[in-house]
């Protein structure tokens, strides 16, 4: 397996570090897996990317076609909207965090703990402590950063991806797009 | 004064078991004080911990380890990581716990030593005896931290040492508690971390009380000085002296000497961080340039002829930047030495001599009045020496970048350098220059950069911000008739809360963001009060009008203020205003009774502090005082980076029951307020936190009926829509407010809402009938 460099080198956690996805194959396993999955959408998915494309309306895509729940931290709710998604819930990510982290959180529709997490979108820093978090949470959840920025604290990592390469992954992984 | 000091370890009273009683009869005071001593006076680190038990089963840790290591002994290092326990026994969460009470300690140390230092300079100066007075007639109470934590009324400098005691020894009882195989527990660590910041906030009053009172700093006034701040605001042509840090005597003593001299008014004396703010309190002729992150620009820009370096948030690497830039260097400070030698001792002569000609680049004095003289002769002959900065030729340096991508790697603001480099490399330096607004003048894209490109001095020259601000001056405490003022409204909600802005400048997206909050908070009524570097970042924004918040809205403690209590030691009196809502309006006694009040303030007093740019260990220790008083704190996205939060469980119904003091009932209150420490990822998430755990149990329906609105407000417009837990919020019809009804009771419907007494809330079980 390719070791990866945190997004910003110095952000190294410990002796684990996540698995990285270079493969959308990899994507579309943990996706077809999840029996209880939850995206979160953080604001910096809001930046254009690209050609004026933002990595937040291919989320809302990815989301509906997977039907996977979202949860809108900062200021994702609005976009998510306007791209024809209601997320399931809209907080912080760490009052999250703290839900995630527990065990006995029936999860954002009351049936049951969510068995793996998809990140996007947040501040680099509050993501990767989103993650340490949750990667010694009570309740265990598979993470899977899907920032184009590899996140070690993650069970499984997008690497650090320009936007083409980034969207083509997520596009292909989700069933969007077949391969390029 | 010493006089009789008695410790009981343990004794049972009416009120239960009290432990590690302290009393020092006529220790401090002139004896006209006859308030009873409370249980827990000079309170030792357990002796609240049943308090902080209370707090901490509400609100739990959530612990997101930085690191999953630990190399703190040569048993390591250990990997703690996936339930595994260090060579010593501890686990990860009492590992972060640890590091967190380490931050704190580091802190409260700072701010205690900061505090010593200060104490001694001005006895020396001004004589033990000389009296405290920080707010003149309109101060009665005048320290109301001291008087809470420790049962004492100091009325002179001399008095102060004996706070100051207390202080040390806790904080080495604290710090001792991190070594290997102390506490194992991460709620006693957590404990712990509270008691710091209580320590802490004892310190900062001690510090700030000091200076305002022998430094003639502005006493409680809510018509201080508007001020000067931003690089526009220096007048380059005269001779420029930078002060640096956080420790005031050095900077006071420059311009006490400039004033001595006939110099007033020739000599310009700028700052940077909390000595800026501080010399600004004593003389309206000084200028402040910004906050931390300034450091490096403004030694580049051209302006200083010299740098004085005090304590506390200077960058470790400023003597080799001002040498680079040609600019004698004076640290004053025996905490900050920076390597250069001691020449205390020296004549004056000498010293101007050896820095003018070049012959040391640096010395060390550690004796203000000194620096004083040195500082004012030393810039003025420099300045016919001054060196022009060449214009810099951003396009020529920028052309060298391969656009790899290392500097946006060591980027904390996450800048999108190297486009913009590129762009700047063929001429197109707009994007560039645009990125000065977030960034935090690190220099850590400079390290990185293997072409050797002046990353951040490229950024800096391709932006012309060269503004100039108005920023209203630290007044000091609140005045007693103030808080009488607003203490009622307060209280029973009607002004919304008290939103506190504090700590650094390590923002994500800039310092105007805390201008733009300040503003928000200030136009919705809510008592808006600033300090340190937030309140020069809350100053550096004009509106349409070309106003700054400071110029726009009234300096008075009341709804729609907005309120610069001065630097960071001015913190104690933003816990202060609270502390002397329960005296003065609820008429508690405050002295030893530290459980009480805080309880009465947890319950009663809507306040919140935002450190949106929190970096330092100092923040942590300000955060934690808060804490232990109930006070909620939100902070920037980097606040993260505490590595942990203090949660609340909003949707777990048994953790937010109250006693009502009247009946002895437990009673369900709703989440208020929900959190106790949280960072937030934006802006406008920040808002609408704030908002909400500006909510208290004891608000009256007409008070829970205007913050509801706010919340909303805010809520709608981060999220795009309706909160989803009003319902736990709204106790009664009459919390609905009347413009939102016909939106809340569906809401309310669908979640089989039910009415709800209002309590007379406590958490103590000694409160009830009293
Ligand atoms: S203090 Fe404990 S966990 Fe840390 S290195 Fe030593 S034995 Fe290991
Ligand atoms: S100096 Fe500014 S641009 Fe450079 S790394 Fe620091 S924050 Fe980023
Ligand atoms: S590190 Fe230097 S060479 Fe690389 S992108 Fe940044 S400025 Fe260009």
């Amino acid at each position: 397996m390719t070791r990866i460099r945190p997004a910003q080198p110095a952000m190294m956690g410990g002796t684990k570090t996540a698995t990285p996805i270079e493969r959308p194959s990899v994507l579309s396993a943990l996706v077809r897996r999840a029996k209880r999955p939850l995206l979160v959408v953080g604001h910096r998915a809001l930046r254009a990317r690209g050609n004026g494309e933002r990595e937040i309306d291919l989320l809302a895509r990815a989301a509906l076609a997977a039907g996977i729940p979202v949860a809108a931290t900062g200021d994702a709710g609005p976009a998510l909207q306007a791209a024809g998604l209601e997320p399931a819930i809209c907080t912080s990510a760490m009052n999250l965090g703290g839900l995630l982290a527990d065990p006995g959180w029936p999860g954002v529709d009351d049936q049951g703990p969510h068995d793996v997490i998809f990140v996007a979108g947040l501040v680099y820093a509050l993501e990767w402590t989103l993650l340490s978090g949750l990667r010694h949470a009570p309740s265990h959840p598979v993470t899977v950063s899907l920032s184009p920025a590899f996140e070690p604290h993650a069970s499984f990592s997008v690497p650090n991806l320009a936007w083409p390469a980034w969207r083509a992954l997520i596009a292909e992984g989700f069933g969007l797009e077949g391969p390029a | 004064m010493k006089g009789i000091d008695i410790r009981i370890a343990e004794i049972a009273s009416p009120l239960g078991r009290v432990r590690d009683l302290r009393l020092g009869i006529g220790r401090v005071g002139s004896g006209t004080w006859d308030e009873p001593v409370g249980p827990t006076p000079c309170p030792s680190p357990t002796a609240l911990r049943d308090w902080d038990r209370r707090l901490l089963a509400r609100y739990k840790p959530f612990y997101m380890p930085l690191c999953d290591l630990c190399c703190l002994c040569t048993y390591g290092k250990c990997d703690l990581s996936g339930g595994k326990r260090g060579a010593c026994g501890i686990t990860l969460e009492a590992q972060q716990s640890r590091i967190v009470l380490l931050a704190a300690c580091i802190g409260a140390a700072t701010h205690t030593s900061h505090a010593r230092e200060l104490v001694e300079y001005l006895i020396a100066r001004n004589g033990r005896t000389y009296p405290i007075d920080p707010g003149g007639l309109s101060v009665e109470l005048r320290m109301p931290i001291a008087e809470l934590v420790c049962g004492v009324r100091p009325e002179t400098l001399g008095d102060l040492e004996t706070v100051l005691e207390y202080c040390e020894e806790q904080v080495v009882h604290l710090l001792s508690a991190t070594h290997t195989g102390q506490e194992g527990d991460p709620i006693d660590f957590e404990s712990k971390v509270l008691h710091t910041g209580m320590i802490d906030h004892t310190a900062m009053e001690v510090a700030d009380v000091a200076q305002i009172s022998a430094l003639d700093f502005p006493k409680a006034d809510p018509g201080a000085a508007l001020v000067e701040l931003g690089i526009g605001a220096v007048d380059a042509e005269k001779p420029v002296i930078l002060v640096v840090g956080h420790n005031v005597p050095p900077a006071a003593a420059i311009l006490d000497h400039l004033a001595a001299s006939g110099l007033e008014g020739s000599v310009e004396v700028t700052g940077i961080c909390c000595t800026a703010i501080d010399m600004s309190r004593r003389s309206r002729a000084a200028k402040i340039v910004g906050p931390i992150s300034w450091q490096l620009r403004y030694i580049r820009s051209g302006i200083p002829d010299l740098v004085v370096v005090d304590e506390q948030c200077v960058r470790a690497d400023i003597f080799e930047e001002a040498t680079r830039a040609g600019l004698p260097v004076i640290a004053t400070s025996s905490k900050n030495c920076i390597g250069l030698p001691d020449r205390t001792s020296d004549p004056s002569d000498e010293l101007v001599a050896d820095l003018v000609s070049g012959a040391v680049p640096g010395v060390l004095v550690l004796d203000p009045e000194k620096v004083g003289e040195v500082a004012v002769r030393v810039a003025v002959e420099r300045r016919p020496l001054r060196p022009e900065v060449p214009a810099l030729d951003v396009a020529a340096a920028a052309e060298a970048c391969r656009g790899c991508g290392a500097c946006a790697e060591a980027c904390p603001a996450e800048s999108e350098i190297p486009a913009a480099m590129q762009a700047a490399g063929q001429g197109e330096t707009g994007a560039l220059g645009a990125l000065l607004a977030s960034c935090v003048g690190c220099g850590r894209c400079e390290d990185a950069c293997p072409q050797g490109i002046e990353v951040h001095r490229l950024i800096a020259a391709s932006c012309d911000a060269c503004d100039r601000f108005a920023i209203r001056t630290g007044r000091g405490p609140i005045q007693d008739v103030e808080i009488r003022e607003v203490g009622g409204p307060l209280v029973l909600g009607e002004i919304p809360g008290v939103v506190a802005f504090v700590g650094c400048a390590n923002y994500l997206e800039g310092g105007e963001e805390v201008a733009e909050m300040v503003t928000e908070f200030a136009k919705r009524r809510f008592v808006v009060c600033t300090s340190g570097c937030a309140a020069m970042a809350a100053a550096m924004h004009h509106d349409e009008e070309g106003l700054t918040p400071y110029e726009r809205f009234s300096g008075r403690f009341e709804a729609g203020g907005v309120v610069n209590v001065g630097s960071c030691v001015s913190n104690a009196h933003i816990s202060g205003a609270a502390v002397k809502i329960a005296s003065i309006f609820a008429k508690r006694n405050l002295s030893g009774n530290y459980a009480e009040v805080a309880d009465y303030v947890y319950n009663r007093v809507g306040a919140v502090g935002v450190a949106w740019g929190a970096m330092s260990q100092k923040a942590a220790s300000i955060a934690a005082g808060f804490w232990r008083l109930g006070i909620p704190v939100v902070v920037g996205p980097h606040g993260a980076k505490y590595r942990r939060m203090l949660l609340g469980r909003a949707d777990r119904d048994e953790d937010w029951t109250v006693r009502d003091r009247r009946t002895g009932d437990d009673v369900y209150v709703g989440p208020v307020p929900e959190h106790l420490f949280i960072a937030a990822e934006t802006k406008e998430e920040a808002m609408a936190l704030i908002a909400k755990l500006a909510m208290r149990p004891n608000d009256t329906s007409r008070g829970r009926s205007i913050k509801i609105s706010h919340y909303i407000d805010l809520h709608q417009h981060c999220y795009g829509r309706m909160p989803d837990d009003l319902h736990r919020f709204i106790r009664t019809p009459a919390d609905i407010p009347v413009m939102q009804k016909d939106r809340i009771l569906p809401l309310l419907e669908a979640n089989g809402w039910i009415e709800r007494p209002i309590p007379d809330p406590t958490l103590l079980p000694q409160e009830v009938s009293r």
